[in-house]
């Protein structure tokens, strides 16, 4: 049993040959010609950007930048790479995660943190605190004789 | 105090789960802000989001943000040694598989699973009842073990598994809000958090029925394996974890696939050829692998069943396991006849730009694609089947290794595997394409898009495998056909489990390994508890005596050297004791009806050994039957008889032949020293000692025995009487398991076992082993070097249980050994046969040994069926080889000596209860199943049939 795939009906090179009976001496696919116009396009806004006028020279350059590097991209795609592919995949390579080679943390440290021995406490007025003593003393002196319980020796 | 106890819980949870958030900082930051007014706590922990996809797992439903996913477990399907039809069978039906789940995504994942060597010596221990005691100073059981476990460990062999995850829904805004709001749903309505799953109930059991039929066999993957699946691919690339998390009772929340993300982590540099994982739980914690994962490119047309190899099976043949993951969307047909018309126009359109605007030759590929279209259209809308529906596929595979330089070695071999049909490309973006390997993970990007049929993607069948043996037994070696898979096979489970017969043949030429394997096979066994009689007519085997673990328990005995009668036909047939009927219905009557039959048996196999020895002239005469049959009649079937006392009953034979009778005597007389194994002497019966020997080796050495493929009628007198000990020696074998209690694992081997077909009673002998083979729990090894010796024996494939097929020359030869592994013929497996284990290249003038393990193909007999390479090269089993090594070396010290009889008085044999004459009706249907009527013509035509002759001086 013969199994192929279908791949080879998808892989028409459409291409754009130029106007009827005038010929290009160059075969240029369909997305060529349209990242051609895109690169042009950015290539002529970025001649602004940087001051250059609009001219014939400045534009002459703008179209051999603009072959060079339509070349550049064409290269790289083909029908198993179709141009958003690639550039989804560049997208995917500037952000997958990288090594992290730089230390977060480090050794822990207690050094900062203030340790008192004791928790603050509410501050009690004078009144308070001379009711506190009296209380004290009173059940102090008052301990009643438990049954069954030995009460200590008074000193 | 509690107040910051309950502090610190919060923070530790925060902890766990700050893993995989996108800032922990910022997070901790807010829950520490808002300690004063948080007291009751829960509401401060940090809600968990996975940095996966997929957000619950319940059963095999997988739930990510935007679609559910049934996955399922498939089974292995066996490849090897099927014939095309049935292999074209299996693609159809996995395609029509696939047609079903049109407009449906498939995620397919192969992974792989390392043996579990644990868990084999795990059950091989609890397998090995009543083992061998250990000898001091000598292997013990526990290193014998160990050492097993050794060599497999030396190896990478990994079992594969393989899933499906299909596509059942998507989900819906409605969905998500419900599950974002369960837990607290849960307490108000708790019959809203499940309805989502519940409304899926029909269509996941519509997929259940889809993928569980024949073909891909899939069942729903547990949870066990879905733990596994997930495992495996987030921490792709990395060892198999040693002890995986504890699987959960109950549905997986998005907090706990943290188990499973947070075992690794990836990361790569800017266009880097690898990607990196590096481990941080478990046992992988701190391991790092470079994975390169790679996709599959443009492919040329395949002749799966017939040239090439299921096209993802043939990555099996990598040394290192390769992981796959392909995405699968089977297009709805209307779909793809739009896309085909958009495709036709433009190939016309360009076309005409080419002719009629420019004047120009259009070039051939247009042409060539105008007609794929039209063959496109065609299938899918020509017959019924589904089998032209398309899929749209995109499939990765991934290899790993310690460092970046090995992977990408790997990667590169497997380039060269797939080269030139398949072409395998290396992308960018490894860290996206690393994620698909992750259930529930979209598609990074579309490029390398494989279209095709469903017939197409049937043909990868990547559940394809080389699963032979099974998984308890001892380790026979591995299987060399696509896949590396070690093979343990235990020779006590047919009759065990499956209650098929005992019965094996092993077929090999010369040097093919048969007392090799045979040899390793007895002693691994013997290590396990099993007990063996061999018989080895040339007497190499009887080596595995003197192993120093086995000497106690071993005793060889060389047939020709021994006690006279020893080979008493009437003593070598057992005579039943009626404690082995007491499960029957009628033990008395069972019992009395296999006395007949024993009786009958005796009396069969003396007439045909006393045949076999007359010269040929006078045996074919029928008188001599005659006569010969009733002196035979006279003395009966006891088991206490001699052939001595048939000579006495010829001469006194006072029939109308008693002249032919007294001369049949004579002639047999003469032979008497000759026989003398056959006769006992006076008051010396060697029966009356009982040995209990772990390991019996018969050997017979310098018997003369006829040459392969020489007629009987050209055997010599001397080879004559060697063909019927060695028959004599075989039923004393067969003997042998009625002496031990029935449940007890036994095994017979008897070596050179062509005489089988040679002789009248072979089949008898045939009969008796398979029937017997089960009830007492024997394993009957039989091997030649000629199939069609076992082919001749009428209904022998029928009884075999399993096979084990070593090399062959002859083609004749091949084509009958394939017959008994009941492997299609002329199918092009006689190749396989001649190739076994023959070393590629000339070796004509090799001066060095060949000593590559010898292969063997093997059919288990529960339909597995593969080329397998011995593998006893295990240092604990060096002393094993050296014994087993039945090569003549000059140089080589000393050869070993054959052992002599050494009758020891353990205690006597209890007598069997005296013969009494049974019934009649009994006794004639035991002759009815011997052949052993009165009825001469039969006899007689028998006789001429074997076409005896004698040929040449004795």
């Amino acid at each position: 049993m013969r199994v192929r795939t279908d791949d080879e009906v998808y892989r028409v090179d459409a291409v754009w040959l130029g106007p009827p009976k005038a010929t290009f001496p160059w075969r240029a696919r369909y997305v060529a010609w349209g990242v051609g116009i895109v690169v042009f396009l950015v290539v002529l806004t970025i001649e602004r950007q940087m001051g250059i006028g609009f001219g014939f020279f400045s534009t002459a350059w703008a179209l051999v930048a603009t072959i060079i590097l339509t070349r550049f991209i064409t290269q790289r795609i083909s029908h198993e790479r179709p141009l958003t592919a690639v550039m989804s995949m560049w997208v995917r390579e500037l952000t997958a995660p990288r090594e992290r080679t730089a230390s977060s943390g480090g050794a822990a440290s207690a050094a900062r943190i203030r340790v008192s021995p004791q928790r603050p406490r509410p501050k009690l007025s004078k009144k308070q605190r001379a009711r506190q003593q009296a209380q004290r003393r009173t059940s102090a002196s008052r301990k009643k004789e438990v049954r069954g319980v030995r009460t200590p020796a008074r000193p | 105090m509690f107040g910051r106890r309950r502090d610190r819980d919060r923070r530790s949870a925060q902890h766990i789960a700050q893993h995989a958030a996108a800032d922990p900082r910022e997070r901790d930051r807010a829950a520490y802000s808002k300690r004063g007014r948080r007291l009751p706590g829960e509401q401060a922990v940090p809600s968990y989001t996975p940095s996966i996809a997929a957000r619950s797992i319940d059963g095999h439903l997988l739930r990510t943000g935007q679609e559910v996913y049934a996955w399922y477990r498939l089974a292995p399907q066996r490849w090897s040694f099927r014939s095309d039809s049935q292999r074209q069978d299996l693609i159809a039906a996995i395609a029509g598989q696939y047609a079903e789940l049109q407009g449906r995504w498939m995620h397919l994942r192969v992974t792989t699973r390392p043996y579990p060597i644990r868990m084999w010596a795990e059950a091989h221990v609890h397998n090995a009842v009543k083992r061998l005691p250990d000898t001091p100073g000598t292997l013990s059981f526990d290193d014998y073990m160990i050492g097993e476990q050794q060599q497999l460990m030396g190896r990478s062999m990994a079992e594969k598994e393989v899933y499906l995850g299909v596509q059942v829904q998507t989900r819906n805004m409605m969905d998500r809000a419900v599950e974002r709001a369960a837990p607290v749903l849960r307490k108000v309505f708790p019959d809203a958090v499940d309805a989502e799953l519940v409304a899926l109930d029909s269509e996941v059991e519509h997929l259940d029925q889809v993928i569980g039929s024949a073909g891909l066999e899939g069942r729903p993957a547990t949870a066990e394996e879905m733990s596994w699946l997930m495992h495996r691919s987030c921490s792709l690339g990395l060892p198999a974890p040693r002890n995986l998390p504890a699987v959960p009772g109950a549905a997986w929340e998005p907090e706990d696939l943290a188990s499973f993300t947070d075992a690794a982590d990836f990361h790569q540099e800017p266009y880097s050829p690898t990607v990196t994982v590096r481990g941080r739980t478990g046992s992988n914690a701190g391991i790092k692998r470079h994975v390169a994962v790679l996709t599959v490119g443009l492919m040329h047309g395949l002749q799966i069943p017939e040239v090439d190899d299921p096209w993802v099976q043939r990555a099996d043949r990598l040394p290192a396991s390769v992981e796959w993951s392909a995405r699968i969307y089977v297009r709805k047909p209307e779909e793809v006849s739009g896309e085909l018309s958009r495709q036709m126009s433009k190939v016309r359109s360009q076309v005409r730009h080419y002719t009629d605007e420019h004047e120009l030759e259009p070039p051939q590929s247009l042409a060539r694609q105008a007609g794929r279209v039209l063959e496109i259209d065609d299938e899918m809308t020509s017959g019924f089947t589904a089998l032209g529906t398309r899929v749209r596929s995109w499939w990765r595979l991934a290899v790993s290794g310690p460092t970046e330089r090995e992977a990408l070695r790997l990667a590169q071999s497997l380039l060269e595997l797939y080269k030139p049909k398949i072409a395998i490309e290396h992308p960018e973006a490894q860290y996206a394409i690393a994620r698909e390997f992750i259930p529930g993970e979209p598609l990074s990007n579309g490029a390398y898009l494989r279209r095709g049929s469903v017939l197409w993607a049937a043909s990868a069948v990547p559940t394809a495998t080389a699963e032979v043996g099974d998984r308890r037994g001892i380790l026979l070696g591995e299987t060399v056909t696509a896949t590396r898979r070690p093979v343990a096979w235990d020779p006590w489970m047919a009759q065990e489990l499956r209650d098929a017969s005992g019965l094996t043949a092993m077929v090999a030429g010369l040097g093919a390994g048969k007392s090799f394997l045979g040899g390793g096979m007895v002693y691994k066994t013997l290590r396990a508890g099993a007990h063996w009689t061999l018989l080895d007519p040339s007497g190499p085997l009887s080596a595995l005596c003197d192993l120093p673990e086995l000497r106690p328990y071993a005793r060889p005995i060389n047939l020709l050297n021994a006690q006279p009668g020893i080979l008493n036909p009437y003593r070598v047939v057992a005579e039943p004791m009626i404690e082995h009927f007491l499960d029957e219905d009628d033990p008395e009557r069972a019992w009395r009806r296999e006395k007949a039959l024993a009786a009958a048996t005796r009396r069969r196999l003396v007439l045909d050994v006393l045949t076999g020895l007359l010269p040929f002239e006078v045996a074919r005469l029928p008188q001599t039957r005659i006569v010969l049959l009733r002196a035979v009649r006279t003395v009966g079937g006891r088991f206490d008889a001699h052939p001595g006392l048939v000579f006495e009953a010829l001469r006194r034979d006072a029939s109308e032949h008693h002249e032919h009778a007294v001369v049949v005597a004579d002639f047999l007389d003469e032979m008497r020293e000759r026989m003398s194994l056959l006769i006992p002497e006076e008051d010396h019966d060697p029966y009356n000692e009982v040995r209990d020997d772990r390991l019996t080796v018969l050997t017979m050495a310098g018997l003369n025995l006829p040459k392969d493929g020489v007629g009987r009628e050209h055997w010599t007198d001397a080879e004559s009487l060697g063909v019927e000990m060695l028959n004599l020696a075989a039923w004393l074998t067969q003997r042998s398991i009625y002496e031990k209690p029935k449940d007890q694992r036994k095994g017979v081997w008897i070596d050179e076992a062509f005489f089988l077909s040679e002789v009248p009673t072979g089949r008898v002998l045939m009969n008796r082993f398979a029937r017997d083979s089960r009830k007492w729990n024997v394993r009957v090894l039989l091997s030649s070097q000629i199939p069609a010796d076992f082919l001749k024996i009428q209904g022998f494939v029928a009884l075999l249980d399993s096979v084990f097929v070593g090399r062959l020359d002859d083609d004749q030869a091949q084509a009958d050994a394939l017959r008994l592994l009941k492997v299609p013929i002329a199918a092009g497996y006689e190749q396989v046969v001649a190739s076994l284990g023959r070393r590629p290249g000339g070796e004509r003038t090799a001066t060095e040994r060949d000593r590559a393990p010898r292969q063997f193909i093997f059919g288990d007999g529960a339909g597995g069926v593969e080329r397998i390479r011995i593998d006893f090269s295990g240092p604990h089993l060096e002393h094993l080889r050296n014994a087993l090594d039945t090569t003549p070396d000059a140089k080589r010290g000393n050869a070993n000596g054959n052992g002599e009889l050494v009758p020891t008085d353990e205690h006597a044999a209890a007598q069997p209860p005296a013969y009494v004459p049974d019934e009649i009706d009994d006794e004639l249907a035991a002759d009815m199943e011997l052949g052993l009527t009165e009825d001469e013509a039969h006899l007689v035509g028998h006789g001429d049939g074997t076409n005896r002759h004698h040929g040449g001086a004795a």
